[in-house]
């Protein structure tokens, strides 16, 4: 972090600044555009609609980032650091809990009218009351416009992590007008009264580079360039995503019928030649946790055998098993978002450790169940591969543990019910800001989940307030770097790897990386 | 379906069109009935399930939010007790209604409107396959019964019955995608390309009818790998049938007076044995056409086939309840059809049949 | 994917009497006991050799099944015959342990589909009437399913096991015997030996058990020969689409199912498709050639 991030906002909003005047200042990477151009994307699709007010599924976040802009966002790969889109600037008030965004007075919907401060409260006001799956993002701010230009987004507590939420594209605006002609509405009994989904599946009333114009959420979705777009002309006249699995994504891309593929893991993409193959870091973590509720194990709840579990696994082992790219988390926080642990921080495998460990719990060799749910890829590393690795290791140490895979419903009741005494479950980033980490702390969501209750950790929970209040950038890495830490000595949790995200194109594309919100960014690739 | 004692038992008159109407009207009686059966075993099915579809159909973070998992619940009626679910079911499926499918938020019958055609498509070329390689085979094999052509072609036809589905299919796949580059790796056309106007939802068949010739082609080439792994399993069968028909007729009275003319055995078989031949065949395509539907449900995961066999496997893991009662609704009515198909086919090509 | 679904009994494709005579001679080759047919041999011996894999397969696989000790993804070599998985897990051991798993299961749940088929057709064949009906109506509902879509919903119904997908795969395949069952036991009701020992006093269940049953036994095990490889290919199919097995378990169709992740590595797949392959064609072998031996028109009844 520079010296000038004093507020921390602050140097967000200088940035903005630079790039006020540069329309659509965030994609002006590429300019080029040749006419004609049809790019094929292969994903393995995990999509339901194309309504951002419903929208929360990866592929969906590709598409809609490329049909909607967003208040702020991101560039590239750089998720510690928010960007304008239609908003050029924004001021933090309050101790973040009034924030100020100013629109881009060019900012134009592909049937070329204006974007203005109304769509903008319309579109969050109806995220919210369509209570899906994206409404928590915006849950208790209130939003307002203050004339035709400004939006004026207001919260009882501290919300230092709002402009990090704000690039997701669930948060995209809708043209107001067209959506409601549709049968939308923002009312508070949206979640019945809405119907515009149908024919936001169908059509798209964004201001993004890109329109729908066919989608399928089994087969293929197609976009084309928005003649109307208020920034730099788009790079492609058609965007193909196509669903496909990741083992056919491999034979498509070798074969040249597709420009890029999403879903390889490190593994399929070894020894491929004649492709670019672009690796960083997912943001998407695995951990283990350990029950803290007596009544579901005398086991998890012994304080020696959580360590033994904690030196047991050979993290090193796991990362061979994820691939080149992968990397171990050394908190619950990924690498690539602020409030990171340094790497040097990490658990170390020490099998000599874990075995006296165990010795001294006095529990012999126990028997347990590691729940997971089974089928489940992510960035290619499947839940079951990893919990027979993780179990293998665990024999090592003394640990009799057998496998208890269950189908994701089933295994997302018992994980929501506390009472797995054993599990291996990932978090992705509903938005990449530590404080969506603040679900591990004892007492919510994913304490809860482990049998950790706020009064088992006080301390901790108190730490985890602190740490949602707390503006600044370099106030908030300090505070979550302790609260992590914390974690690791005193939480049910073993923080175990972030798996690779990959993506493979063919050598002619510019600006290709991998994304880990949205697997390519549509707006920069060239 | 029929549960009649062997229909040489009885002699029957022609066809009368009263003794069709009745026909007609006791099947379709049947056909009701057994519709409503199946969806009360699938209602009864898809309520057995531990799971909990707001679990599968929510995010983490929706989850942990009552308000949000409420709403969701009562949007799917997942609200009410299990007996009143399933009579606002029946009551709203008597209206065409079958509900909104949970992992698209889309009318289930849009979702099988578009879906359905997909596989028929695929279903009826893999049918077209078999029959054609099967019948050929069939009555190659019957004509060299005992001859090590026929050994082999026994074999064969085993082997195509033993062989599993999504292996031969990965092998196909492999060699004609990977290897070869002789076809396109999945989906129903080319990407980008539009899909014709909609007539039936076949992309071939409305391809043509609308003139659009390369579009037709485009449509067909992904067809043929899918349809060929597809056909394959029903190649064995047809053949064995076909055999088996051509050599009960093959040896009767009039064959041999008209072998004893001197024409040659394929004229005979042309001639006088094909026809009565056909009639099993009749049969047993249609019924391989109801198994087809089966082994979509592997081909259509592995080719991207956006069709009613990887939708109901989509909607099974997801336990999408709405889209589960609507396959299986979907799927009996089709076999339910097919079978009278048969019957009445079969009543035409042999007027001994009674129909009953 | 075979034909699970047996032609409706009249459709008009039993063979007359004179059709039989008119046989040709050669055919009648076909005729001959299962112990001298090339064929039925073969399948004999494929069979067995699985069985004894199965019953050895901790004496000959060279590894533990689940043990990860190689280097993922070799190809096959004089260390490794059939390579080594994702996982760096012996895939030759992983597929003589397949063995242990689908074949006891194939003719577990072969057997119980064959029980209670039979029991529930001979019932519905015998009393006839409403017993009857409603017991074959609960057949037809089952046949106007395709086998898997049905099998597919009550494995996720009852969540995604082994267990629950053999339930699924009897709830499937078990109308079939009983379909058979009724329409032999509706034959053999008629005839003398029934009738005199009913004549005699002999109890409808007696009756059953002892005169009818020998004269369907025959039929009914045909059937269940011909329909293992059914059943492993169904069992496999919902494993492969994950709603069977589940891993780390050494079955081959989610082995398969791995192989799939990786096309380059041919061999994680091809090994147990194999496998899977010869064991159903072996019972298929077998099934076709104990089908000759049965007069025709039972054999129609038992239609592949």
């Amino acid at each position: 972090m520079k010296k000038q991030a004093a507020g921390g906002l602050a140097a967000l909003m200088s940035a903005s600044a630079l790039v006020v005047g540069m329309a659509g200042g965030a994609h002006a990477a590429t300019t080029r555009a040749s006419a004609g151009r049809t790019l094929v994307i292969d994903n393995s699709f995990e999509l339901v609609t194309a309504d951002p007010g419903h929208m929360f599924e990866p592929t969906g976040e590709l598409v809609d980032n490329g049909l909607y802009d967003t208040l702020v966002t991101f560039n590239g790969g750089n998720f510690k650091q928010v960007v304008p889109d239609l908003a050029t600037s924004f001021q933090t008030l309050d101790n973040a809990k009034k924030f100020v965004f100013h629109l881009n007075p060019k900012a134009r919907f592909s049937d070329g009218t204006p974007v203005t401060s109304a769509d903008v409260v319309w579109s969050l006001k109806r995220l919210v009351n369509l209570k899906g799956n994206p409404s928590f993002l915006l849950a208790g701010e209130n939003i307002a416009a203050s004339g035709p230009e400004t939006v004026v987004m207001t919260s009882a507590a501290p919300n230092p992590g709002l402009p990090y939420i704000l690039p997701n594209p669930a948060t995209g605006v809708l043209n107001e007008k067209v959506v409601k002609a549709h049968g939308g509405t923002d009312a508070a009994n949206a979640s019945t009264k809405d119907k515009a989904e149908n024919w936001l599946n169908q059509h798209s009333a964004g201001s993004g580079p890109y329109v729908l114009k066919s989608f399928s959420t089994t087969s293929q979705v197609v976009m084309t360039a928005n003649p109307r777009y208020w920034g730099p002309k788009p790079a492609y006249s058609t965007v193909v995503l196509r669903n496909v699995t990741a083992a056919v994504q491999k034979l498509d891309v070798q074969r040249g019928v597709n420009e890029i593929s999403v879903d390889l893991s490190p593994a399929q993409v070894t020894g491929m030649t004649g492709v670019q193959v672009k690796k960083g870091p997912s943001p998407n973590i695995f951990f283990l946790f350990a029950n803290q509720n007596p009544k579901i194990s005398k086991v998890t709840t012994n304080k020696d055998f959580e360590l033994a579990l904690r030196y047991g696994v050979d993290y090193g082992s796991l990362l061979q098993l994820a691939g080149s790219g992968a990397v171990q988390t050394p908190g619950v926080v990924p690498t690539v978002f602020l409030g990171a642990l340094p790497a040097s921080e990490a658990a170390k495998f020490d099998l000599k450790k874990a075995q006296s460990y165990l010795a001294k719990s006095g529990l012999g060799h126990p028997s347990l169940q590691l729940t997971y749910p089974t089928g489940i890829t992510v960035n290619g590393v499947t839940f079951d591969d990893l919990a027979a690795r993780v179990q293998q290791e665990l024999d090592a140490v003394g640990m009799k543990i057998t496998l208890q895979p269950q189908s994701i419903q089933v295994a997302l009741q018992t994980y929501r019910g506390g009472q797995e005494a054993l599990g291996l479950w990932e978090w992705g980033p509903d938005y990449p800001d530590p404080s969506d980490y603040l679900v591990f702390a004892p007492g919510n969501l994913v304490g809860l989940r482990a049998g950790w209750t706020a009064s088992d950790a006080p301390a901790i929970a108190t730490l985890a307030k602190k740490a949602s209040e707390t503006t600044g950038i370099a106030a908030r890495q300090a505070i979550f770097e302790k609260y992590q830490r914390a974690l690791n000595s005193y939480g049910p949790y073993v923080p175990l790897i972030q798996p690779a995200q990959v993506v493979v194109g063919t050598k002619s594309l510019k600006n290709l990386q991998a994304n880990g919100l949205w697997f390519v960014d549509l707006r920069n690739l060239g | 379906m029929a549960d009649a004692p062997p229909s040489s038992a009885r002699r029957a008159r022609r066809v009368t069109p009263a003794g069709l109407g009745r026909f007609l009207a006791r099947r379709l009686g049947i056909g009701l009935v057994l519709v409503v059966g199946i969806t009360l075993v699938a209602f009864i099915l898809t309520h057995l399930v531990p799971g909990d579809p707001a679990a599968a159909n929510l995010g983490q973070r929706a989850l942990g939010d009552p308000a949000i998992v409420k709403a969701f619940n009562h949007e799917y009626g997942l609200d009410k007790p299990v007996v009143e679910q399933y009579f606002i079911y029946l009551w709203k499926l008597l209206h065409g209604n079958l509900g909104v499918s949970e992992q698209s938020h889309r009318a289930v019958i849009t979702d099988l409107a578009q879906y359905v055609p997909a596989t028929i498509e695929l279903a009826l070329f893999a049918i077209v396959v078999s029959i054609v390689i099967g019948v050929g085979l069939g009555v190659v094999a019957a004509v060299r019964r005992g001859k090590p052509v026929d050994t082999g072609l026994r074999i064969g036809s085993l082997l195509g019955v033993s062989m599993p589905t999504f292996w031969v299919a990965l092998f196909v796949f492999y060699l004609f995608f990977f290897r070869l580059g002789w076809f396109p790796s999945g989906g129903r056309l080319n990407p980008g390309v539009s899909a014709p106007g909609h007539i039936t939802g076949m992309y071939t068949v409305d391809a043509l009818l609308h003139g659009q010739w390369s579009l037709f082609v485009d449509a067909l080439d992904h067809l043929v790998m899918p349809g060929f792994v597809l056909g394959i399993f029903t190649v064995g069968t047809v053949l064995r049938f076909t055999r088996a028909s051509v050599l009960e007729v093959i040896n009767l009275d009039y064959v041999r007076a008209a072998r004893a003319k001197g024409l040659s055995e394929w004229t005979v078989v042309r001639r006088h044995v094909m026809r009565p031949a056909l009639l099993p065949i009749a049969t047993v395509a249609g019924l391989a056409f109801g198994s087809l539907l089966s082994g979509t449900v592997l081909v259509e995961n592995i080719y991207s086939w956006p069709g009613i066999g990887e939708y109901a496997y989509l909607s099974a893991v997801n336990l999408d309840l709405p889209a589960i009662m609507g396959v299986s609704i979907v799927v009996a009515i089709i076999y339910i059809v097919i079978n009278l198909l048969v019957d009445l086919l079969y009543s035409i090509l042999d007027p001994r049949i009674e129909l009953r | 994917m075979s034909l699970s679904d047996p032609l409706p009994l009249d459709s008009g494709l039993d063979v007359s009497a004179e059709g039989v005579d008119a046989l040709d001679r050669r055919d009648r080759a076909a005729l001959r006991p299962p112990w001298r047919q090339p064929l039925a041999l073969v399948g004999g011996v494929i069979v067995l050799a699985w069985i004894v894999v199965a019953i050895f397969a901790p004496e000959l696989a060279p590894h533990a099944p689940n043990d990860q000790f190689a280097t993922p993804q070799l190809p096959p070599s004089h260390l490794y015959v059939f390579g080594t998985d994702e996982l760096g897990r012996d895939v030759l051991s992983r597929v003589l342990y397949g063995a242990r798993l689908s074949l006891p299961l194939a003719a577990l749940l072969v057997a119980a589909s064959m029980v209670i088929g039979s029991v529930l057709g001979s019932i519905a064949g015998f009393f006839g009437g409403i017993v009857d009906a409603a017991i074959m109506r609960v057949a037809d509902l089952v046949f106007a399913f395709p086998g898997i879509i049905l099998a597919l919903a009550v494995a996720a119904a009852l969540g995604a096991q082994l267990r629950n997908a053999v339930l699924a795969v009897i709830v499937v395949s078990w109308p079939s015997y009983a379909r058979l069952s009724r329409g032999l036991v509706l034959a053999a009701r008629s005839s003398e030996y029934v009738t005199s020992a009913k004549l005699l006093g002999s109890s409808g269940w007696r009756t059953m058990w002892v005169e009818l049953r020998p004269n369907i036994a025959g039929p009914i095990f045909v059937l269940a020969a011909l329909d293992i490889g059914n059943a492993v290919l169904l069992l496999s199919g919902l494993s492969f689409l994950g709603l069977g097995a589940q891993p780390p378990t050494a079955e081959w169709g989610a082995m398969v199912s791995e192989g799939a992740q990786n096309f380059s590595s041919y061999w994680i797949g091809l090994f147990p498709g194999l496998a899977i392959l010869t064991v159903v064609l072996a019972f298929n072998f077998v099934g076709d050639a104990l089908r000759d031996m049965l007069d025709p028109r039972t054999a129609r009844m038992i239609r592949k």
